[in-house]
């Protein structure tokens, strides 16, 4: 065995990709028409590290020039081209499906974190066991509603969110949206304006990525 | 494969050393990103100089996975671990830096609001 390929990304693109792989090997196109493996080959697998998955990352972005893409998660390698070529055409529904709904569209990651407003004045120690767990009820309440004031108006301008509404119910708030490309000024904008708008609320997001999570069906 | 097992373990040295390295230039970017964020520039969405753990929330959680037999060899398991183990002292060593700090039930943004 010479060596394995590394793969990056699915793609229904003919165009030839840019740039090069991990350690600046150039890269391949392996075709199962329509789709094709962009990928390229290592004589051992590379290491994970937080300089290679920066690496990574870059390929795959510049990948994201040649139209729809689909991520592979890191760490993904094939043993010779024709391994890639049956899975691609094993699940070409599945990557057909996936690429047109990411199309034209890319992934920000939103973080929020919930505190608690350090003007208001602090509750008194409950006297019993049920006014603690009222207490407790409502600081539940307001947690999920300060989340579902962060998701909603940022929902509404994404083509998709994971996880999907209604499940954001934890003082960690955590969501990746998938935005159209030319949305994402806007997007941005809207996370700017929560910031200020929401007490107590401190969000912060990154992006835009390829769309690593929106790469599996029911996403929308 | 034992002798594959070697070269990787090589490998794995030389990454470390490397790591170190680049440690040095991680601080720096960091120490930018703090200055730009003290001076009030908004941190845009294009600014992921922080944004480690979004980047391993994507690559290692996200992503098409390919099953079966076509997968990482069970000899590479072993590298997977090195390198995670790498990874957790360097979020470690960006946590010290730039105030990210991670809670136990998962990773958390804490100190880099937009």
């Amino acid at each position: 065995m010479s060596g394995v390929l590394y793969v990056y990304a699915i793609t229904d693109s003919l165009a030839q990709p840019r740039g090069t792989g991990l350690g600046e090997v150039p890269l391949q196109r392996i075709e199962s028409r329509p789709l094709a493996g962009i990928a390229s080959e290592h004589a051992v697998p590379p290491e994970l590290d937080e300089k290679v998955l920066w690496e990574h990352e870059q390929v795959v972005e510049n990948l994201m020039s040649m139209g729809a893409i689909l991520p592979l998660r890191f760490g993904s390698s094939v043993e010779h081209a024709e391994a890639l070529i049956a899975m691609l055409a094993e699940r070409r529904e599945e990557f057909l499906a996936a690429l047109e709904r990411v199309r034209g569209a890319v992934e920000i990651s939103v973080r929020a974190e919930v505190s608690v407003d350090p003007t208001e004045e602090p509750p008194p120690r409950p006297q019993s066991g049920t006014a603690y767990l009222l207490r407790r009820a409502e600081e539940e309440r307001r947690e999920r509603d300060a989340a579902e004031l962060v998701h909603q108006p940022l929902a509404a301008l994404a083509r998709g969110c994971v996880p999907p509404a209604s499940t954001h119910d934890r003082r960690q708030f955590k969501a990746a949206y998938l935005v159209e490309e030319s949305g994402v000024e806007a997007f941005g904008n809207r996370v700017g304006e929560l910031n200020t708008d929401l007490e107590g609320v401190r969000i912060s997001s990154t992006g835009p990525w390829p769309p690593y999570s929106f790469v599996a069906g029911g996403s929308a | 494969m034992s002798e594959q097992r070697e070269q990787m373990r090589r490998r794995s040295e030389e990454a470390a050393r490397r790591r170190d390295r680049d440690r040095d230039a991680w601080r720096k970017r960091n120490e930018a990103s703090r200055e730009r964020q003290e001076r009030g520039v908004s941190r845009a969405l294009r600014d992921r100089d922080v944004s480690l753990l979004d980047l391993v929330d994507r690559l290692l959680d996200g992503g098409v996975v390919i099953h079966g037999d076509i997968t990482l060899a069970v000899a590479d398991v072993d590298l997977i671990y090195v390198g995670l183990r790498a990874l957790i002292a360097s979020v470690e060593t960006i946590e010290r830096d730039v105030g990210i700090s991670l809670s136990a039930s998962g990773p958390s943004l804490k100190a880099s609001a937009l």
